[in-house]
């Protein structure tokens, strides 16, 4: 085929409409990207709440077995119980919320990004938790071992496993809050253009 | 400019070049959803170009430079979005409403998605009539680069058309 009949068989392409909007599977997009953040932080408060509560009844264990109650692990306890709670509590406020928004495409994805926000906010507290924690171990290990490159490889340990948390933070929940606000903008796009209602 | 008046441009803008949107899509997205979350990026980025367009170049130069400049990137980022892309986001929102495929077009169409971003781009606006000069403002590179360009473009369609 000569080019000359490639640009006619491009030519004869009309200027009609390809696409048309599905509304239908775009609100269904819509709903799965909102459970799926509700899904996401519910996931995130128990496995955190689980976590500290497991933490702390390991620490109480050791003491009550040693019978040996030193102030460090005490206070590291009591942080891990308060933070438990307040995740408890954060998260009945959260439930409580959750049916606040209008029942459109575009209240579901407000939805959604609410839950997002809420669980940035909740891995950057879960960050500041884990270095409480790591301070705390860290000395712990240094007064307890006799190598001190025991208590360097805690350390390491810890600090390593903190980029990873700051990892995880930026590449799931920043990221997904992201792509949340992409589709509000977009959402808001197709209503002015008519196509779609969201409810504004 | 106001907003009502910005909408107001795209949308007569959307209505008369709606065929550069589809174009582009086509050529640069060979899967449904990604066809049309490009839709949508062009789309929004077309919009908010509408307040920069200082009418010293035809609108349907603007906009294939926006809607080229935005499926460069975006088929750059969307190869290392891929692998990270779960089901749920494989939901369909842009619907074909082409009602007769022409076979020669989808040819030409499966041709021009396997250029790299550049050709690409140079290819469609060859195909869509554009001078040499223009191309090159679009695209960002020299008159006489395109020229070799669209000479080699040329010959290699060709020659995969005798596969056909």
């Amino acid at each position: 085929m000569e080019f000359d009949e490639m640009k006619k068989i491009w030519d004869t392409q009309s200027n009609v409409a390809m696409y048309a909007i599905d509304e239908e599977a775009l609100h269904n997009r819509v709903i799965s990207k909102r459970n799926k953040a509700a899904r996401n932080a519910s996931k995130m408060e128990g496995i955190l709440i689980f976590s500290l509560l497991f933490a702390s009844g390991i620490i109480w264990s050791a003491m009550i077995f040693k019978a040996n109650y030193e102030l460090p692990s005490l206070v590291l306890s009591g942080i891990m119980l308060v933070v438990a709670g307040a995740i408890f509590l954060g998260r009945r406020k959260r439930m409580s919320w959750q049916n606040g928004f209008e029942n459109t495409m575009l209240g579901d994805i407000d939805q959604a990004i609410a839950n997002a926000s809420y669980q940035v906010a909740l891995s950057k507290s879960s960050r500041w938790l884990y270095l409480t924690v790591s301070v705390f171990a860290v000395l712990s290990v240094f007064n307890e071992a006799s190598e001190w490159w025991k208590g360097l490889l805690v350390t390491l340990f810890f600090i390593l496993g903190y980029f990873a948390a700051r990892w995880e933070h930026k590449t799931f929940y920043v990221s997904q809050k992201r792509s949340l606000e992409s589709v509000r903008k977009k959402l808001l796009q197709f209503q002015e253009q008519g196509n779609v209602e969201t409810g504004l | 400019m106001t907003n009502s008046q910005q909408q107001q441009i795209f949308e007569s803008w959307l209505q008369e070049h709606k065929g550069i949107f589809f174009k582009i899509v086509r050529s640069y997205s060979a899967v449904p959803q990604d066809q049309e979350d490009l839709f949508q990026e062009i789309a929004v980025n077309v919009w908010k170009s509408v307040p920069n367009f200082r009418n010293n170049c035809a609108v349907s130069t603007w906009i294939y430079r926006i809607a080229l400049n935005r499926a460069v990137k975006w088929s750059l980022k969307v190869r290392k979005q891929q692998e990270r892309e779960s089901d749920e986001e494989a939901i369909k929102v842009l619907q074909p409403v082409e009602e007769k495929p022409d076979e020669r077009l989808a040819w030409l169409y499966e041709q021009i998605q396997k250029l790299d971003e550049v050709d690409r781009s140079l290819c469609l606006l060859m195909l869509d009539g554009f001078s040499y000069k223009e191309m090159a403002s679009i695209v960002g590179i020299s008159e006489s680069y395109v020229g070799v360009k669209i000479n080699r473009i040329k010959k290699h369609l060709t020659e995969q058309s005798k596969k056909m």
